[in-house]
């Protein structure tokens, strides 16, 4: 099963890589890309300034596993990619990365639609949201 | 008819496989000993318990010890003749607790004509829940003198009676309690973001009961009240779902708080 995980903030490099390696691909004629970036939401008149992001690990790259077989049963699609940040990201840096590609425009634009939506309601990942002076709360997904 | 029997519970045998004085366990929240005396009480009859550990005398009935030690049940039959009066026992072993009242009544109706009487229930018979009759003491002695020391030999050699109660009885009540292992389920308990923080820990074992199908969000609400607050999901093995089925042994279960990825 593909290791889904990635430690720490998913760098703008690794994202600019992953599309460089789809150039041999000439068969893609779209590609979609979903950025998950960790917000600065204020709670309680407290800044986020990190999420720590922790998960359990073998039962989500199941559940991406999962996910990944359900997208491509469902799209017509030349190749998907998901990570995940584990551990820190600060604010503003990324989090979350999906990155599908297909002949067709309109493929990649309503699979990546549906690989985000399945994440966040089927992937056991936690984040704890934290602020400047070291407390925290728990994030859910809305 | 019911006069003439004395309830014999076989409490001498060793528990090496449960490490503890078998008939002292909790099962559905007493000691499986106390089962037996309960029903003893509903049908009206005297009891007495064989046992070689004092610890069994907080129940109030008397206890007495084999005189024949460490030559299994045999030993435990002959003392209850040899501390009772009546004409027949009524033998029970302390690990099968949910032998009910209306079974030992069947057995009795049934036992007139014979020297023991033994349910059957599908292929198996099982020689501690039976009647025997004090006829039987001295050929039990002289089994035991020749070393044969297993009660299904005695059974086979005198006036006895297997009586089928297959159709008759569910074969749950004849399920006995051999390892800590019929009793609980060991496993790794995770848990994640608010709730281990909560909690306090991430890993940890627990023992759950599992003698019955278990709900575990009851289980884990009563026994951590502040997650009756909180959403969560629960997964057995790493499938989502909350009944821990009786006598399931998972590696793991997860108690995993409102998803927040991406």
């Amino acid at each position: 099963m593909k290791k889904c995980f990635k430690e720490g903030a998913i760098t703008p490099e690794f994202i600019a890589n992953s599309i460089a390696h789809h150039q041999v691909k000439t068969n893609i004629g779209a590609h979609q890309i979903f950025l998950g970036q960790v917000r600065s939401d204020i709670i309680d008149n407290k800044e986020v300034v990190a999420i720590d992001y922790s998960a359990h690990e073998e039962m989500a790259n199941k559940a991406f596993h999962t996910i990944r077989e359900n997208t491509f049963n469902q799209f017509d699609l030349a190749c998907m990619h998901i990570y995940h940040s584990i551990g820190l990201v600060k604010a503003g840096e990324i989090c979350l990365f999906v990155f599908v590609s297909s002949a067709h425009r309109k493929m990649v634009q309503q699979a990546i639609e549906f690989v985000v939506e399945e994440i966040k309601v089927n992937a056991p990942v936690f984040g704890k949201e934290i602020f400047k002076d070291d407390s925290h709360v728990w994030k859910v997904n809305k | 008819m019911m006069k003439d029997i004395t309830i014999v519970i076989l409490a001498g045998g060793k528990s090496s496989r449960i490490g503890q004085d078998k008939g002292l366990i909790s099962v559905n929240g007493k000691p499986m000993v106390q089962h037996l005396i309960d029903i003893a009480k509903v049908l009206k009859l005297n009891t007495i318990i064989i046992a070689n550990n004092s610890d069994y005398e907080s129940f109030n009935i008397p206890v007495y010890e084999d005189d024949y030690k460490e030559i299994g049940p045999l030993g435990g039959i002959h003392a209850g003749f040899k501390n009772t009066q009546t004409s027949k026992i009524f033998v029970l072993s302390c690990d099968t607790p949910f032998i009910t009242a209306g079974l030992i009544k069947y057995i009795i109706e049934a036992s007139n004509l014979y020297d023991i009487t033994i349910p059957r229930h599908g292929s198996k018979t099982h020689p501690l829940i039976g009647i025997y009759t004090r006829d039987i003491v001295k050929p039990l002695l002289n089994t035991i003198s020749h070393k044969k020391l297993k009660v299904m030999t005695l059974i086979d050699n005198l006036n006895s009676s297997i009586v089928d109660v297959t159709e008759l009885f569910s074969s749950e009540i004849f399920e006995n309690i051999n390892t800590q292992k019929d009793l609980y389920a060991k496993v790794q308990l995770k848990s994640f973001g608010i709730i281990s923080d909560r909690i306090n820990k991430v890993d940890m074992t627990l023992s759950i009961p599992n003698k019955k199908q278990v709900n575990l969000r009851n289980y884990f609400n009563d026994k951590w009240p502040f997650l009756k607050d909180i959403s969560y999901t629960i997964a057995i093995d790493q499938e989502i779902r909350e009944e821990l089925n009786k006598n399931e042994h998972p590696n793991e279960i997860a108690i995993l708080p409102p998803f927040a990825g991406g």
